[in-house]
């Protein structure tokens, strides 16, 4: 069953335990804009181990949710990817870009599961949420639909949703942004799936809410020892929930490692940026709280050299704007800033 | 999976719920002011149209040589016509011919063109194209040009009048599907359905159709007025229905001819007025009904 047992037992000893990880190596998105090519995400590689959860993390327009689309094989039509997005665990190797739709389909809600951002548009309005919920089920004849039902009810319970029964039979119109932001939780965890993505799925919920669903997805993939991928543009949040983080800027990852070393001692300016602007995290200089100037660049008008460099207050003429910039391996994490070991003693 | 222990509350687990919907429908409308009265007044023509032959007291072809163009009395309530026949009783077997054929037409129209509009909008590429090319050709002709061409290529009779509509009928429930479903397949709803492995038949079934179904009902029941027109007309050019079975759009036609006796325009002409009312008022409230967030 298993033709490489060598690989597959170094896969299952970086798992944390010996169940699927998501590997994600030199992912490249690119958009048609006026008959030219643009590059949205260039080259991202990450790994997810089971049990794990990574955070994704950056400022709106660097590319985390077309990277958890891709992963889910639910990119715009007019997108064009390329790379390797794999699910491996103990029976082998299941390559996500070579799938055909029909195949696809077998794997989104049973083994990938995925919340979105808006509770509020991403449930239909019209369907009573228990239907909705049991609706992975359905669609994969797993079971029959009035087991179905009674799994649904089931898992509103688990969501900390007081009277399921009552709750599975609501449209979603009736039920508080936090209520219906469980049941997509609910939607995405009935088909047990070994992968997570939640894309922001509390940017549109109010912070005592945002705090109970964090708990929330954190103790469902512990409990379920799912690998998690956890998108958000907001280090706080991720805090608590991740065990690893890649912060984004641009199409790429400039910075990747344990999340309390990055939160502690971030090596690249832009995450040190993101932190320093965030005051709940700096707490030893509050005084020195600031914003990072400047914008994003466009995807297509990104510049030579860093992405970063227009905006970063190290960057070095000569150095920062020519060439591309690799990741390199340095105190346990990857950066991309070529200034990484010489700012530390300076 | 903990679903072993499951709460007493969940003996009330939803089973009932799915195709509720069109009961939900009609209840909704009789609780809606407007879409009540127009329940009724098409419910009164319905009735009226399955019971004309114990309702009409005159035979609706019958000739009262004695008595025609007789204004309206005790005998005849809405008057004779030209040859002397009883002009309420044409009128009620008037509207079992136009509710037919407004219903068989509309209800066809609107099959094929949902489908057409929901296919193309969701496929998109070159199906989209090429079923939108034939919509747009037949868009081309105005509808009553169109219509005739057909029945005079099929022969006049009331199957082929109705064949008729509900092709002139057709590009117009396609467009408006196809517009709302390239909408609906972007919602965020649909990409969650996605997500969780549903097929596109199966999206198209449980997200995209009950989402543009509302509004293709409300523009239903605006077609079906449009449609009795449609058919009045035909009637009146001797393409629809054939003389003598009564037609409403043939009596108001031929009414028309002879001002002096308004009792032969007006009543035809009443109820098709009273249909076109009810489908509107109906098509109305459908609308309010349909859309939970409108819902009081
Ligand atoms: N279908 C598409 N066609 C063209 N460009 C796209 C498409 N989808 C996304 N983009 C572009 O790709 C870039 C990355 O988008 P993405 O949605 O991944 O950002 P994000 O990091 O998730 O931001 P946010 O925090 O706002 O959700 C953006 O510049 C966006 O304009
Ligand atoms: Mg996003």
């Amino acid at each position: 069953m298993n033709p490489l047992p060598a690989l597959a037992a170094a896969a299952s000893e970086k798992a944390t335990q010996s169940g699927p990880t998501l590997a994600v190596s030199d992912l490249r998105i690119s958009a048609k804009r006026d008959r030219k090519s643009v590059e949205l995400l260039r080259g991202v590689s990450f790994h997810v181990a089971s049990g794990e959860t990574l955070a994704l993390v950056g400022e709106s327009g660097c590319g985390k949710s077309i990277t958890s689309l891709a992963v889910m094989g639910l990119l715009a039509p007019g997108l064009s990817m390329s790379g390797e997005v794999a699910l491996t665990d103990a029976g082998g190797r299941i390559d996500l870009v070579a799938l055909s739709a029909a195949e696809r389909r077998k794997l989104c809600g049973r083994r990938l599961g995925m919340i979105f951002q808006e509770p509020m548009t991403s449930l239909n309005p019209m369907q009573r949420v228990g239907d909705q919920i049991a609706e992975t089920l359905t669609t994969h004849g797993i079971c029959s639909r009035q087991e179905a039902a009674r799994r649904a009810v089931a898992m509103l319970d688990r969501m900390g949703i007081a009277d399921p029964g009552r709750r599975a039979l609501a449209l979603p119109h009736e039920l508080s942004g936090g209520m219906r932001q469980r049941v997509m939780i609910a939607m995405a965890m009935i088909g047990e799936p070994d992968l997570l993505i939640a894309d922001e799925p509390t940017t549109a919920l109010d912070v005592t809410v945002q705090a109970q669903i964090l708990e929330l997805i954190r103790d469902l993939s512990r409990e379920r020892g799912m690998a998690t991928l956890f998108i958000s543009h907001d280090l706080a949040v991720v805090a608590d929930i991740a065990d690893r983080v890649a912060v984004m800027y641009a199409g790429e990852i400039v910075e990747t490692g344990p999340i309390d070393q990055v939160l502690d001692a971030p090596l690249h300016p832009y995450t040190i940026g993101l932190i320093a602007s965030r005051p709940a995290l700096s707490t030893e200089r509050r005084a020195r709280l600031s914003a990072i100037f400047g914008a994003v660049p466009e995807p297509g008008r990104r510049p030579q050299g860093c992405a970063f460099h227009p905006r970063c207050s190290l960057a070095k003429p000569g150095l920062c704007d020519v060439g591309d910039v690799p990741l390199k391996r340095f105190d346990g994490r990857d950066v991309r800033c070529l200034r990484v070991g010489e700012r530390v003693q300076a | 999976m903990s679903i072993a222990n499951v709460t007493s509350t969940s003996d009330r687990a939803p089973e009932k719920v799915p195709d509720a919907r069109w009961l939900g429908l009609l209840k909704g409308l009789w609780r809606h002011r407007l879409g009540r009265a127009g329940c009724i007044v098409l419910a009164v023509l319905v009735l009226v149209a399955a019971g004309a032959d114990w309702l009409a007291p005159h035979d609706p072809t019958e000739i009262y040589y004695d008595y025609i163009l007789v204004a309206p009395d005790s005998r005849f309530w809405f008057g004779t016509d030209e040859l002397g026949r009883d002009i309420f009783s044409r009128v009620l077997f008037g509207a079992r011919v136009s509710l037919q054929v407004v219903a068989a037409a509309v209800a066809l129209s609107l099959v094929i063109g949902a489908a057409v509009g929901l296919i193309s909008g969701y496929a998109g590429a070159w199906i989209d194209n090429g079923l939108m090319r034939v919509m747009d050709g037949l868009m081309a002709f105005p509808a009553l040009v169109l219509a005739l061409a057909i029945v005079a290529v099929l022969g006049p009779d009331l199957l082929n009048a109705m064949i008729a509509i509900a092709v002139v009928n057709t590009p117009g429930f396609a467009r408006l599907v196809r517009g709302e479903t390239l909408v609906v397949r972007e919602l965020d709803y649909v990409q969650a359905a996605r997500a969780m492995g549903a097929s596109p038949l199966r999206i198209v079934a449980r997200h995209v159709w009950p989402s543009v179904s509302g509004n293709v009902l409300v523009y239903g029941s605006l077609k079906a007025s449009a449609a009795l027109i449609t058919e009045s007309a035909l009637s009146f050019l001797g393409l629809g229905v054939q003389p003598p079975t009564p037609s409403w759009g043939y009596m108001l036609a031929t009414g028309m001819q002879y001002t002096q006796a308004w009792w032969m325009s007006i009543f035809p002409g009443l109820a098709i007025f009273l249909t076109v009312l009810g489908l509107n008022l109906i098509g109305d409230a459908a609308r309010d009904v349909i859309d939970p967030r409108t819902q009081r």
